[in-house]
Parts: structure tokens; C-alpha cells; sequence
């Protein structure tokens, strides 16, 4: 089982750095974080590999080096972490079990050989034929990135300006069976969204919620980390982006520095998965800077630089174009009448998750007020970030050259998504966290340890 | 309002707290177990034929395996938009350095001079091909420079 092999691997490659980031005692969100880490960084050591003309000849290169850069962020980072507090685990709940046969049945789902087949050919994965998959192969193939191939290939067709970090995941099973086989790869999407909800998991509890409202809540917010997706880039996207929001949000409410550590590598690292994660990274720390400027550490954005910034600069100096945006920029009126098109368009989208949407703005909606009383500083942190995200995404169809509805349409249901996470943490956490002696939200203060400052504006 | 005092709009009942997330949860669980019995619209069967048939000719038929060092392939514009060949060879041959043509797209002399195999995907020997060496290979033919 290679995919296996392939998770242990990166949780083993990414346990150093999240030992440093994340609390004493808390095991399984240090499991989560790791394995999200430890993919993350081994695409990072792949990408290095690939621009210093080295190439990934094989696995156990991959993984020296992945290795190696994971040991020299320990190092880097272990002087500068604040002294955590730790946590008590709570046991499982019933909710707990529903939401372990959810990731169960999600592998089951995702390593059905239809979903990976030409034969059953299935449109709603021609992105993973069409760009992740075809990528990831090449990539395997070659044993590196192509760059000048990447570039003088017409950017329609190959899509060669998104990031690498799903083809380079997928290439490295690839790289410890010796040959491209789509079998069990399913389980590596699976095993990442499992990660990122034991973390959310996680942020509930620091909320004060109970071990059976956490559990319940993230429960609630499964469906848009184990995605139908498999094998595209966006329920990974949702996964580091959402959850590094999520991190800046604690670290705005609770000025921790290691919070902010690990949201900047997740940032990092959705800036590595798709170009929206970039704008949402940037956005994000731009956010946490603007309310909560004394959480920020040169080392942070030295950090998230460093994870970031490699592929668009390998971008530009390959001179691998984009087809997100024109060559030259719209009249500012054409721009605004294609955003109120688009916004129009969004309106009439029909999302993949649209009725678990429709509840978490009916959730929201009935919470407004209170968020609107309470004025927390982390809550208006994700309102932030969910607000510059939208205009972002909204400017992108405006500015696209492609017709605006059908790329509305064609697109919309995915990345919607990519604003679940964080929206519906806000919602549910309204939703269980009463200060009225709701039954979901009873955590005493001593039993979170010091996140219980209330952080308002 | 004073301190402590209940927001008239806010959710304040426990149970309705309780009932929302419930239904949520429930929502979300129903969905997460329902997910591996539902993997949305398989192909029509024109469109597998026509895949298949084309994944067959790439791989199964050694069209390119035969093929020498700079190829062209010709498809049907539909083929070549509808059923994105031009991606399906990158993925099903990822190591060969294919140009992918519409065969609306004029081949033009300037074309030919470029390559020494064209595979013909469902569109006809364009003129400039002429007396080039044709091999039928399942649905689509191998031309190969004399």
C-alpha cells in the first residue's frame, strides 16, 4: 500500500515541525498537523529539487531532502516559539464516531477505480485527466518540472501556471511504485481532509465548546474537506487555506505566536495548491496585520515567503503565462459591469453542497446580531478575510477572459468551498457556543487554559 | 441594553441551539455515508466509444509507440474540444512532446514541413500530406513522411 507508506512518510517528515507549533498533549491534532506539514513540505523539497536541475530521481532523494528541510525549520523555529499550554484531549463522542465513518466512507468513495478510470468515463473529473492527473504523470515521467516544456505549452490546454503541490503529491506514489498507477490514490484526499478536521476539531474545543459540540461541529463542516473532488486541487485548498485562516483567527484572539506559526504554513502551503490560495494567504495575513499587527514575526512572513513565493517566481523567469487574466487590464467600467454579471451569476450557481451552504447562512443569519454585539476581534478577522476573498474572486471572473456566466457556472461550486470553512466556523460557533449555559457550551476557563480572553474590539 | 440581558433576536434557546446543529450535523452525515454510492453522470455511450476507441488507437494500437520524434496530432474539432484529446494524450503519453491540431485549423505547408508523423484522429489527410505513407491503425490512420 504506497499511499500508506506515502502518509506515514510525511507525517514522520512532518512531526518535528509540528511538535514545535502545536501543544503538549494534544496527539491527535499534532497527527493532523503533521501529516499536513509533512506534505506540504515534501512538495516543497520536490519543487527545489526540480529548480535546482537535480530532479526527483527517486523516493528516498525526495524524502532526504524533505527530511532535511523539515530538521532545519526545527531548528530555525525552536528558539522562537512562545512556551505553549497544554491541552487535554477529550474522549471520543458519538459524533466523534460519525465523523470517522464519514473519512471511512470518503476512502471508500475515493478509491473507487471509476472515479480514476478512462473506461467509466465520468465528465466531473476531466480536471483531474485534463490538468492535476496529466501533470502529476509528467511530472513522474520526468523526474522533474519541465519548465521550458510548461511554458511553451499553450496555456489553455495545460494549465501550466498552477501551483504543484497536488501533481507533486500524486507523483511522489508514483515515485515509490516505479510506475503511474491511479489505484489508492483517493486515500491520500482522504487522509488530508481527515487531517484538517481533527484541527477543526480542535479550534472548536479552544472555543469552549464540548468535546460532543467540537465533534458535532466539524461533523457539520466534513463535507467541504472530503470533497468529491478527489484527485483536483480544491478540497486541498480548503483544507490548508481554511484551516490557516482558522489559525490566524486564533492567533488574533489570542496573541500566540505558535498559532500564527502554523497559519502561516498553511497559508504557505494553499498558496503552494492552487493561485487562489495565494490571493487568500495574502489576503489573510494582510487581515491579522491590519487588527492584530503584535502577532506577526519577521520569521512568520520570512516563513510564509519562502513557501510561497518559489512557484511564481519559477513562473516568471520559465515565462509560463496565465489564462486567468488578459494581457492587457479591462476599462474599469467593463470590469465593474462583468463583476455585478458575475455576482448576478453566483446568485444562480448551484453548489455541489448548496443545502449545507443554505444552513450555515441560515445559522449565520440568526447569529448576525449577536456577532454584531459581541464584536470579537477574531470574528471580524474571518468577516474580513471572507469579504476581501470574495471581492478578490469576484474581480478574477471580471477581469477573465472567459465569458463570465459560463465560467461562473462552471466553476462556482468548487470554489465556494474554498469560503466554507471559515464561514461556517464563525456560524457554528455562534450556534454552540452560548454564554447562556447552552448544553453544547460548557467548557470551563481553566480547562482551555488562557484562549478564554474574550479579545474584543 | 443592559449587561446580561437577552438580545430579542438572538438564538437563545438551547434547544433550538441543539435542534440547528442537529440538523446540520445530520445533513452533513447524511451526505459524507451517501457519498460513495453516488459519483455523478457517467459518459454516454457515444462519448466512451468515441474515448476509448481513441485511448485504444494512442496506446493499445502503438500509434505512437511506431511514431517518430516530432508528431502532430489531427482531431475533429469536436474531439478536440468536446472530448479534449490534446489532454488525454499528455495524460495517457505523458513523455511525448505531442502538437495537438484541430483539423479546422489550416494545416498549411509550414506545418508539414515541421513534422515527420501526423496522426489522423477522425479528420481526413489534409492535401499537403499528399503522398505520404497512410496506416490505418483502429479508427484513426498514422501518415508518415516518405
Amino acid at each position: 500500500m504506497s499511499s500508506l507508506l506515502l502518509l506515514a512518510v510525511a507525517t514522520a517528515v512532518g512531526w518535528p515541525v509540528a511538535t514545535t507549533v502545536t501543544r503538549p498533549g494534544a496527539r491527535t491534532a499534532r497527527i493532523g498537523a503533521a501529516l499536513l506539514l509533512g506534505i506540504g513540505i515534501t512538495s516543497s523539497a520536490m519543487l527545489l529539487l526540480a529548480a535546482t536541475t537535480v530532479g526527483f530521481r527517486s523516493y528516498l532523494l525526495v524524502i532526504s531532502v524533505s527530511a532535511g528541510l523539515s530538521g532545519l525549520l526545527r531548528i530555525a523555529l525552536r528558539r522562537e516559539i512562545t512556551k505553549p499550554v497544554p491541552q487535554r484531549e477529550t474522549r471520543p463522542t458519538i459524533a466523534d464516531v460519525a465523523l470517522m465513518g464519514s473519512v471511512a466512507a470518503h476512502a471508500i468513495f475515493a478509491s473507487n477505480p471509476d472515479l480514476w478510470s478512462w473506461t467509466n468515463w465520468n465528465p466531473s473529473r476531466r480536471d483531474f485527466f485534463f490538468i492535476w492527473g496529466a501533470r502529476a504523470n509528467l511530472f513522474f515521467h520526468d523526474r522533474t518540472i519541465d519548465f521550458r516544456w510548461l511554458a511553451s505549452s499553450p496555456v489553455d490546454v495545460t494549465h501550466s501556471d498552477y501551483p504543484p503541490l497536488v501533481p507533486l503529491l500524486m507523483a511522489q506514489k508514483a515515485l515509490i511504485e516505479g510506475r503511474w498507477d491511479t489505484a489508492w490514490l483517493g486515500i491520500l484526499f482522504t487522509a488530508i481532509g481527515a487531517a484538517a478536521i481533527i484541527l477543526v476539531r480542535g479550534l472548536f474545543r479552544e472555543e469552549g465548546l464540548s468535546g460532543l459540540a467540537a465533534a458535532a461541529s466539524a461533523l457539520a463542516l466534513s463535507p467541504f474537506l472530503l470533497t468529491r473532488t478527489v484527485g483536483l486541487a480544491d478540497g486541498v485548498l480548503t483544507a490548508y487555506s481554511g484551516v490557516g485562516i482558522l489559525l490566524m483567527r486564533n492567533a488574533v484572539k489570542s496573541a500566540r505566536s505558535d498559532q500564527a506559526l502554523l497559519g502561516a504554513f498553511a497559508l504557505g502551503f494553499g498558496a503552494m495548491t492552487k493561485n487562489e490560495g495565494l490571493v487568500i494567504a495574502i489576503l489573510a495575513l494582510g487581515a491579522a496585520y491590519l487588527l492584530s499587527p503584535r502577532i506577526f514575526r519577521w520569521r512568520d512572513l520570512l516563513l510564509f515567503v519562502l513557501l510561497a513565493v518559489p512557484w511564481p517566481m519559477a513562473r516568471v523567469l520559465s515565462g509560463i503565462q496565465s489564462d486567468a487574466v488578459p494581457g492587457g487590464f479591462p476599462e474599469f467600467a467593463a470590469v465593474l459591469s462583468r463583476a455585478v454579471e458575475a455576482l448576478r451569476s453566483i446568485t444562480v450557481a448551484y453548489g455541489d453542497l448548496h443545502w449545507l451552504w443554505l444552513g450555515l447562512v441560515v445559522v449565520m443569519a440568526m447569529s448576525i446580531l449577536e456577532v454584531a454585539r459581541e464584536r470579537r476581534r477574531e470574528d471580524l478577522y474571518v468577516l474580513m478575510v471572507l469579504a476581501s476573498m470574495f471581492g478578490a474572486y469576484l474581480l478574477a471572473y471580471a477581469i477573465s477572459p472567459h465569458e463570465v456566466s459560463w465560467n461562473v457556472i462552471g466553476t462556482w461550486g468548487r470554489l465556494s468551498g474554498h469560503f466554507a470553512l471559515p464561514f461556517g466556523f464563525v456560524a457554528l460557533r455562534y450556534l454552540s457556543a452560548s454564554r447562556s449555559g447552552s448544553p453544547l457550551g460548557t467548557v470551563q476557563a481553566t480547562e482551555i487554559g488562557h484562549d478564554t480572553q474574550t479579545g474584543r474590539l | 441594553m443592559p449587561p446580561g440581558s437577552t438580545h430579542p433576536f438572538r438564538i437563545h434557546k438551547p434547544f433550538l441551539r441543539v435542534l440547528l446543529l442537529s440538523l446540520l450535523t445530520l445533513a452533513a452525515l447524511t451526505r459524507n455515508l451517501l457519498l460513495p454510492s453516488g459519483q455523478g453522470r457517467l459518459a454516454t455511450t457515444r462519448e466512451l466509444t468515441t474515448l476509448t476507441a481513441f485511448e485504444s488507437f494512442v496506446t493499445g494500437g502503438g500509434a505512437f509507440t511506431r511514431a517518430g520524434s516530432s508528431i502532430a496530432l489531427l482531431t475533429s474539432l469536436e474531439d478536440y474540444e468536446e472530448n479534449g484529446l490534446h489532454y488525454r494524450v499528455q495524460y495517457l503519453l505523458p513523455g511525448r512532446r505531442v502538437e495537438v491540431i484541430p483539423a479546422s485549423r489550416p494545416f498549411g505547408p509550414g506545418l508539414a514541413d515541421r513534422f515527420d508523423t501526423v496522426l489522423l484522429w477522425h479528420s481526413p489527410l489534409p492535401p499537403e500530406l499528399a503522398g505520404w505513407r497512410v496506416t490505418r491503425t483502429g479508427q484513426g490512420s498514422v501518415a508518415t513522411r516518405p
